[in-house]
């Protein structure tokens, strides 16, 4: 690597490193508070349901703590933190239009001998890593914190419901990135609103056509009932975030600015 | 194209939905000089410095910097890396230091020069720990400036590069650029609207009104072209005597380029009292030209 690339990366890690450090701040305080406010009684939490599981489901499930952990920490607050660390992240844009309103350094940053492909690809890049980890730290803080609790949650167990919360993920970084480069400055109110109908979406499929969500994979059900890692929506995931960010670098490449 | 000129572009376009913000400009701005380049607002200066460094895409026509093709992706990068630029546009990220910013620069221009970078740091009085993006408006002009000084560039292109800095700043910029093209040879090609600035350093001037070049010249030429003929007559000017002509009272005022010994030969069979021929500014001519542009 060139010392024009390595600085190339660590631009971009300047113009993400708020945002990151404050997820991260945010999921590491949030796998503690996991175990400083254990429970005793399991069967009161969780009354309605958790994402993507059924209140009958959760009845069944929540005899012990490993089952209490995974609701708790991989189907609720990694999913919800990485999916707002995503959005954030993604709100940085790419490169953004000057029609948009340019964000500050953008003429800057086009004015080095660098191509826009690899300007923005960094950028993607450095987002993924991001969020990969914020996604590790913090699982496996959980795993490593479970036996306090008298628990057990295997470190291997944690890292595959992370490599399933991070394809899930990638798709949801994936669609902010293409809607934040196609939408410029105009980004920020879409994208709130695509997380609010994303949400809505959401909260839908759990009573619909869940087997199809982006957040049901994100939980890590299949794997957690069933030990199965659903290769399929994890491939669909990487095909759908490969394809929207190619889009979106492509955009940038056609730009003016 | 010739290989003696650092920018070339031939009936160069730009087309944004229906406008045509640049429309066959026509330019050759020699290695090695210091070129003003001149024009209202929205005559196309902002976006020809934009196609020239690959920010925005050419819709027709063709042009060159240092040799190398505007169009084309690979050579648009070989361009920048050996090209400094100050965009109209000075804002920088606010997450990033002055200092900060003066080490990413560098990493990507072999040609950098650490020493020159010291002295106008001191020199513009830079904070090197402020966030770069958090600078007042000279601020960022001075550090878009020592940024675009210090890559030992072969080609600087400079939009409006003295705005917000106060007169001994424009002063000491202005010096600035004059040693580089002394030292190194460096081509200047930079946009303002302080024809008094372009006036003290530049040795040619391109104007450029709806996205055409409509004078490319050196400017010994153009001073050398252009004259200020007065001519006061006894009573009122005959009518319709000489086009284009500012009337005042009973002087008449007009600029001439080439044809000043006709205009004088034609004052005096018109029984001009007295006539005066006077050297021109930059300024007339940039007024002359912008009104027989638009008109």
């Amino acid at each position: 690597m060139s010392a024009a690339d390595k600085v190339l990366w660590y631009k971009a890690w300047t113009e993400t490193r708020s945002f990151f450090r404050l997820g991260l701040t945010f999921l590491m305080a949030s796998a503690l508070a996991l175990y400083v406010g254990y429970p005793d009684d399991y069967s009161k939490h969780f009354p309605n349901g958790a994402i993507a599981v059924s209140a009958e489901q959760v009845r069944a499930l929540l005899h012990d703590g490993k089952a209490y952990i995974w609701l708790s920490w991989f189907g609720t607050s990694l999913l919800l933190g990485l999916s707002f660390l995503a959005l954030a992240l993604a709100s940085t844009g790419l490169v953004r239009s000057p029609e948009g309103g340019a964000s500050p350094g953008v003429t800057y940053a086009l004015s080095m001998p660098v191509s826009r492909r690899k300007l923005a690809g960094v950028r993607v890049a450095t987002g993924f890593l991001e969020l990969a980890t914020a996604a590790i730290l913090p699982s496996v803080l959980v795993c490593l914190l479970a036996p306090t609790q008298g628990q057990s949650f295997p470190i291997r167990d944690g890292m595959a419901h992370v490599l399933l919360a991070m394809s899930g993920v990638s798709s949801l970084y994936g669609l902010f990135v293409f809607i934040s480069t196609v939408l410029g400055e105009l980004s920020k109110a879409v994208l709130g609103g695509a997380v609010l109908f994303l949400y809505g979406m959401f909260t839908f499929l759990t009573n619909g056509v869940r087997r199809f969500s982006v957040f049901r994979l994100m939980t890590g059900d299949t794997y957690f009932l069933r030990g199965e890692i659903p290769w399929l929506g994890v491939l669909a995931c990487v095909a759908f975030t490969a394809g929207l960010v190619y889009a979106s670098v492509r955009l940038v490449e056609r730009r003016d600015f | 194209m010739s290989s003696d000129l650092a920018i070339e572009t031939h009936e160069l376009r730009k087309r944004f939905g229906a406008k045509d913000a640049v429309s066959g400009l026509t330019l050759a701005v020699p290695r090695g000089s210091i070129c003003g380049f001149l024009g209202s607002n929205g005559a196309g200066k902002t976006t020809t410095l934009k196609m020239l460094m690959g920010m925005t895409k050419v819709s027709g026509g063709e042009g060159r910097a240092l040799g190398l093709q505007i169009a084309d992706a690979r050579q648009s990068t070989e361009i920048r890396r050996r090209t400094g630029f100050v965009s109209e546009d000075k804002r920088f990220p606010w997450s990033i230091t002055v200092g900060e910013l003066l080490r990413f620069t560098r990493a990507f221009y072999p040609g950098w020069r650490p020493a020159l970078a010291e002295r106008y740091l001191n020199a513009f009085r830079l904070p090197p720990r402020a966030s770069a993006g958090r600078l007042s408006k000279g601020l960022r002009s001075r550090l878009a400036l020592l940024l675009a000084l210090a890559r030992g560039a072969e080609l600087l292109l400079l939009d409006e590069p003295t705005e917000g800095l106060d007169p001994s700043m424009i002063e000491e910029a202005l010096q600035a650029l004059v040693s580089l093209v002394a030292e190194q040879g460096t081509t200047v090609f930079f946009s303002s609207h302080q024809l008094a600035n372009v006036e003290q350093i530049a040795d040619h001037v391109c104007i450029i009104d709806q996205g055409r070049a409509v004078v490319s010249d050196s400017l010994d030429e153009l001073k050398a072209r252009y004259r200020r003929v007065r001519l006061v007559f006894e009573g009122d000017p005959p009518p319709g005597g000489f086009e284009g002509a500012r009337r005042d009272g009973r002087t008449l005022s007009l600029l001439a380029s080439r044809n000043v010994d006709e205009i004088v030969a034609r004052a005096k069979a018109m029984k001009a009292r007295s006539v005066d021929v006077q050297p021109v500014t930059l300024k007339d001519i940039f007024l002359e030209c912008s009104k027989g542009a638009s008109s």
